[in-house]
């Protein structure tokens, strides 16, 4: 598939928390996280509140300053880079965040919301902005684009409304994108609707995606690869199909097994948890970070953390079972 | 079969400055004892109104309530304000709201919040409203010693077995849930269904499950009831509902989601609902229905009884 676009080394990001006076708390929200982006590609970042999904989602767009690790953007070493500096790399990658009720400013028509980052991005012409805007419109299937200009957020639907954050995202023909939980607030049945559309933009563009999800059921169909979160660590990755069909990871077969279909056979029979809740990342367990929650703990697992191995097939796992 | 609730042509109206929301629009359903049903639809249908409907809970500016809803038997809606108050709401009829895990009292342990009614309604003394809460707690899967708590003590989903422990500690014979696990994590959603069968299995508890989310709600519920712009369009007993659905509506959104287990493409459903202010008189889903008709524009459809106990609103049922 080519060369990386993005390339993520042993990404870590710290939160210092204070505690009395001289006390400090060290949160580990992404303790050394390695993926790598290739043009076309969607990574799901799956994880429950707290798997620090988020922070590596912000921290890959150094939104948030890594602590430790690299970044590598198009081949250039971006970690250090400065404010200044990043000018060419913020209109290449871009973020949706998850709320498309608080993403967009209500008193700014369509129009002026597509209009401020392409200005922010030095384009002065107003035929040439016109002309991208209804082109983008129209790319998000907002048709016909006219009639969306002069639109206010508080008219659209909550999808039409994720459709004009995509569209403001597509603008500067980014190619790696941030999509955190973009379709959670949205109703089921547009769900569907916006992910698939979503999907072949993604496919059409090439772009390189990382798709931030608590809903692993979706990633069936928006992602190539699944990256399983838990407390700051990748805990397993692999091909989409091969993670949902063949999970290794006892946290992984966890989170499937909680998410039911449609059947009404489920009221049957209860499903199978795991106790517990996820814990602090302020002071997460030794050994295996899961070990406590896990129904296949053994020897090793409260005293060494498994390290992230393949086991074939492009499938890792961090689980002394394997 | 016994029925603990049934619901005829319930309206709930509201008054705004724009007009009247019309959020509740003839509903009827039935729960039978000890059965759940779910009511799924998507945000704004109505579903979360309806259960206040039944519950009486009613805001200023309410501006049509009428209907029936009998509980055993008995009109509920032949009673006046305090008589409901005194004898149906939490006795009988008891709620988990929406986000109801983050509106307990910050500054007051969560044993005494689940203890406080009974003192207060039922003239317990304090020990025996602390055995009974402890009672309640470890019937939701709580350790004894969290009565001495405070909510920011407790994780998300403890909290939200705290609210269920406050529903379930007047002993009500209906409980009637709203969205309870929208705000936890899937790990948490699942242990949180598994303690709600269990209370349904043990205690017989008749339930309604209200959720946008149609797959959770089938990991519960006996009858499923889909609610659309006010309206409910289908309703029967969840093998029919889910496996049989006859209302385009239902079928569209079923096709919608996302399935982990079996290889089907989502399929999607344009367009959106209309709104509740000055809502079409004609079929409420009619624009986009796939298979709209020219009757569709013109009337609203009644129930057609198409199965034992399987109705949907739609002309396509008539005969």
């Amino acid at each position: 598939m080519g060369e990386a676009i993005l390339e993520l080394r042993n990404l870590k990001k710290y939160y210092t928390l204070r505690k009395g006076l001289f006390g400090k708390i060290i949160v580990k929200a992404v303790d050394g996280v390695s993926l790598t982006f290739k043009p076309g590609e969607i990574i799901a970042v799956v994880g429950e509140s707290g798997s620090g999904k988020t922070t590596l989602g912000k921290t890959s767009l150094k939104l948030l300053e890594p602590t430790d690790g690299q970044i590598i953007f198009e081949g250039r070493d971006i970690t250090n880079s400065k404010k200044d500096d990043l000018k060419w790399f913020r209109k290449k990658a871009q973020i949706i965040f998850q709320d498309p009720f608080q993403a967009l400013n209500p008193y700014h028509s369509i129009y002026q919301i597509l209009k401020e980052p392409l200005e922010v991005h030095g384009e002065k012409d107003e035929d040439i902005i016109m002309k991208k805007i209804l082109s983008v419109l129209e790319e998000v299937r907002l048709v016909p684009p006219e009639e969306f200009l002069h639109k206010y957020p508080h008219m659209l639907s909550g999808g039409q409304r994720q459709r004009i954050v995509i569209a403001r995202a597509l603008l500067l023909d980014p190619i790696y994108l941030v999509a955190d939980e973009p379709v959670s607030m949205i109703d089921a049945s547009s769900r569907a609707e916006i992910l698939t559309l979503f999907r072949e933009i993604q496919k059409a563009r090439k772009l390189s995606i990382m798709y931030i999800t608590h809903d692993i059921a979706t990633t069936k169909y928006f992602s190539d690869w699944i990256a399983v979160m838990y407390l700051g660590r990748i805990v397993e990755y692999g091909r989409t199909k091969e993670v949902l069909n063949n999970p290794l990871h006892p946290y992984t077969q966890a989170l499937i097994n909680a998410v039911p279909d449609p059947d009404p056979n489920n009221r049957f029979v209860k499903r199978p948890v795991v106790p517990g809740e996820p814990p602090s990342p302020i002071n997460p367990p030794p050994g295996c970070r899961f070990h406590p929650r896990c129904p296949k703990r053994f020897e090793p697992c409260d005293t060494e953390e498994p390290k992230l191995i393949e086991v074939g097939n492009d499938h890792y796992v961090a689980c002394h079972l394997y | 079969m016994e029925l603990q609730l049934e619901v005829n042509n319930l309206y709930l109206y509201y008054k705004t400055y724009k007009g009247i929301v019309e959020a509740v629009d003839g509903v009827s359903f039935y729960v039978p004892k000890g059965m759940a049903v779910g009511v799924v639809g998507e945000s704004g249908c109505g579903k979360s109104s309806t259960a206040n409907a039944i519950l009486r809970v009613l805001p200023k500016n309410t501006y049509k309530y009428e209907g029936i809803v009998k509980l055993d038997g008995i009109n509920l809606m032949d009673l006046d304000d305090d008589t409901f108050n005194r004898e149906v709401r939490w006795r009988k009829i008891s709620m988990v709201f929406q986000g109801a895990m983050n509106s307990l009292n910050p500054v007051l342990k969560v044993g005494f919040q689940v203890a406080e009614p009974l003192i207060i309604h039922q003239g317990m003394s304090k020990e025996e409203a602390y055995s009974k809460a402890a009672e309640m707690f470890e019937l939701v899967g709580l350790p004894t010693q969290f009565l001495d708590r405070y909510p920011h003590e407790l994780s998300g989903g403890m909290r939200q077995r705290v609210v269920i422990a406050m529903a379930m500690v007047m002993n009500p014979k209906l409980l009637i849930l709203d969205e309870p696990t929208s705000a936890l994590d899937v790990s948490i959603q699942a242990q949180i269904m598994n303690l709600l069968k269990d209370l349904k299995e043990k205690y017989k508890m008749s339930m309604i499950f209200i959720t946008h989310d149609i797959a959770l709600a089938s990991d519960i519920s006996d009858y499923m009831a889909v609610m659309y712009a006010g309206h409910i369009v289908e309703f029967g007993p969840s093998e029919e509902v889910l496996l049989n659905p006859q209302h385009p509506y239902s079928q569209k959104l079923l096709a919608s989601i996302p399935r982990l287990r079996e290889d089907k493409e989502p399929e999607f459903l344009p367009g959106t609902p209309p709104g509740l202010i000055n809502p079409p008189r004609y079929c409420r889903f009619a624009n986009r229905c796939h298979k709209v008709f020219d009757r569709c524009w013109n009337e609203e459809p009644q129930y057609y009884k198409i199965g034992k106990e399987h109705y949907v609103k739609c002309f396509l049922h008539e005969s």
